[in-house]
């Protein structure tokens, strides 16, 4: 095996293939590293892919990718203790190309992915795990060293390896990870008929739809739930503030069962199946916790960046993985053709992804981590929106009052000062 | 569900090797012994002499205890390439 090559990725997910497929395609040797069995395996997000990203590298690659369901439909739930309330939107645009989402399981997606990488030229090392970056003595990185000792040089390294991306760590180049910074995400896979699913959540044959769910049944701990459709299966699971669960003495899967207890979901669910278990930290510090992403022979993208947008009703990863892949590879090809692997060089990387959505909308988006650490989003308001939307429509015989008075009442029972600060951040930040 | 039926709905290649160790001598005096709530697998346990007890088996590879311990005790790394979690469905 040879052992030196222009380009080593680490980590064949999302920004990983992606890079050493762009870079592959422009003629770059490549060989892309995976810890699995196979790429995807060791893989675990909520469940959708934004079509935007990819589209861009392999136009039209829904007709050949394996995926679930065009999202055609998103709900967002709020959830008291004996209250519900959705915003359920839908459009018929989102059910035809290029499409706005679908729904995919990661182990078939990544592997299909890494395929597309495979014949654009890039080699595939599967159960490889990278144990360091080797530093030359200039203080260019050159390359990685693998749990067995082998090396594999390359003048540039695309560090693709996640959120807890021990590469970056070991080389300083990424400061500790704090857990206000990231949230626990645990989900169940749950396995019903395409039929029943397609009749309990309204939708056509083949269509699917996202679910988010913000209330009382997290137990003031910031995050939410969500139910995405995939063909077969259900996934169902929670995303909980790391610092909030640790404090709450909480356990992760307890408040996942909260949330399967909710009778809304436990009327979706019933007679499901469990296939699965599984759970991933979601990097959530948004532009505050982006590291210096390029040195002198290195590139860090995807989660192992941070770049993860949560936008409070947005959770977007994938996509941000894939266009950092991407441009993590063309800033690579872009150096050796002008001969330049210098950290100056390879820092127009930072520029690139400034220029894209993946640092614009972090930094749109750079207060919402702050905002969404306020625990009354959780508890008080979804009870407020409830109570007033309860008062609006029960009919009970006594005299009824107009939208504003009953708005003005609620609020006030909030806290006048509370409720007009969030509302002049909520403008500010998300 | 409890942790130890959810675990076993998942595919494991266990290596005989631990892919993380926990020097648990710093584990009695930690005020907090966040691990305990928060491995989602379940994998550190209330230990009566020494305050917390590590099994690597059912490990989802998350890195929550290697975030959650502010004392030093774990030492994290991933499996050998092949070995830990592997999931179909995720």
């Amino acid at each position: 095996m040879s052992t030196a090559y222009d380009l080593v990725v680490v980590g064949a997910g999302p920004a990983g293939s992606t890079a050493a497929l762009v870079a592959a395609r422009s003629g770059l040797t490549v060989a892309l590293l995976e810890r699995g069995d196979h790429p995807g395996s060791k893989n675990m997000f909520g469940g959708v892919l934004h079509t935007h990203s990819l589209n861009e590298i392999i136009p039209r690659f829904y007709e050949e990718a394996p995926l679930e369901r065009a999202i055609t439909r998103r709900v967002i739930n709020l959830v008291t203790d004996e209250a519900s309330l959705a915003l359920d939107f839908g459009h018929r645009k989102l059910a035809r190309p290029p499409y706005n989402a679908f729904s995919i399981i990661r182990s078939r997606f990544d592997r299909w992915l890494a395929g597309k990488a495979q014949e654009a030229g890039a080699l595939l090392l599967t159960r490889t795990v990278a144990q360091e970056l080797i530093r030359g003595r200039s203080g260019a990185y050159e390359g990685v060293v693998l749990q067995d000792g082998t090396e594999i040089h390359a003048p540039v390294t695309i560090c693709a390896d996640g959120v807890n991306s021990l590469l970056a760590k070991k080389a300083g180049l990424r400061p500790p990870l704090r857990t206000d910074q990231l949230a626990l995400g645990v989900k169940q896979t749950l396995a019903l008929p395409p039929d029943v699913i397609e009749d309990r959540c309204g939708l056509q044959a083949g269509e699917g739809v996202d679910m988010i769910y913000i209330g009382s049944f997290t137990r003031g701990v910031g995050g939410g739930a969500f139910v995405y459709t995939n063909s077969r299966t259900l996934s169902v699971g929670v995303t909980l503030n790391l610092a909030d669960l640790s404090r709450s003495r909480l356990r992760p899967e307890q408040v996942l069962e909260l949330f399967l207890e909710e009778p809304r979901i436990a009327e979706l669910v019933e007679g499901a199946a469990p296939r699965e278990y599984s759970a991933h930290l979601i990097p959530e510090g948004g532009a505050h916790m982006v590291p210096t992403l390029a040195h002198h022979g290195v590139m860090l993208a995807g989660d192992s960046a941070g770049f993860v947008l949560n936008s409070g009703l947005n959770l977007e990863g994938a996509n941000l993985a894939i266009t950092s892949g991407r441009l993590a590879a063309e800033t690579a090809v872009q150096a050796y053709l002008d001969g330049d692997l210098s950290a100056q060089s390879l820092g127009r990387y930072r520029t690139a992804l400034e220029q894209s959505h993946v640092l614009a909308d972090l930094h749109t988006f750079k207060g919402a981590h702050s905002f969404l650490a306020n625990n009354r989003i959780y508890t008080t308001y979804p009870q407020t929106v409830a109570s007033f939307i309860e008062e609006v429509i029960t009919v009970g015989g006594t005299p009824k009052r107009r939208l504003h008075a009953i708005a003005l009442d609620h609020l006030g029972k909030v806290g006048w000062r509370d409720a007009l600060r969030d509302l002049v951040a909520s403008r500010r930040y998300i | 569900m409890a942790v130890v039926h959810l675990v076993s709905l998942d595919y494991y290649n266990i290596d005989r090797q631990p892919h993380i160790t926990v020097n648990s001598s710093f584990c009695p005096t930690c005020p907090h012994q966040a691990c305990l709530v928060t491995c989602p697998a379940e994998c550190y346990t209330k230990d009566p002499e020494r305050g917390v007890q590590f099994s690597y088996e059912a490990c989802l590879e998350c890195g929550t205890c290697r975030v959650v311990c502010d004392r030093g005790a774990v030492t994290w790394d991933y499996p050998r390439g092949g070995f830990g979690v592997g999931f179909r469905l995720a």
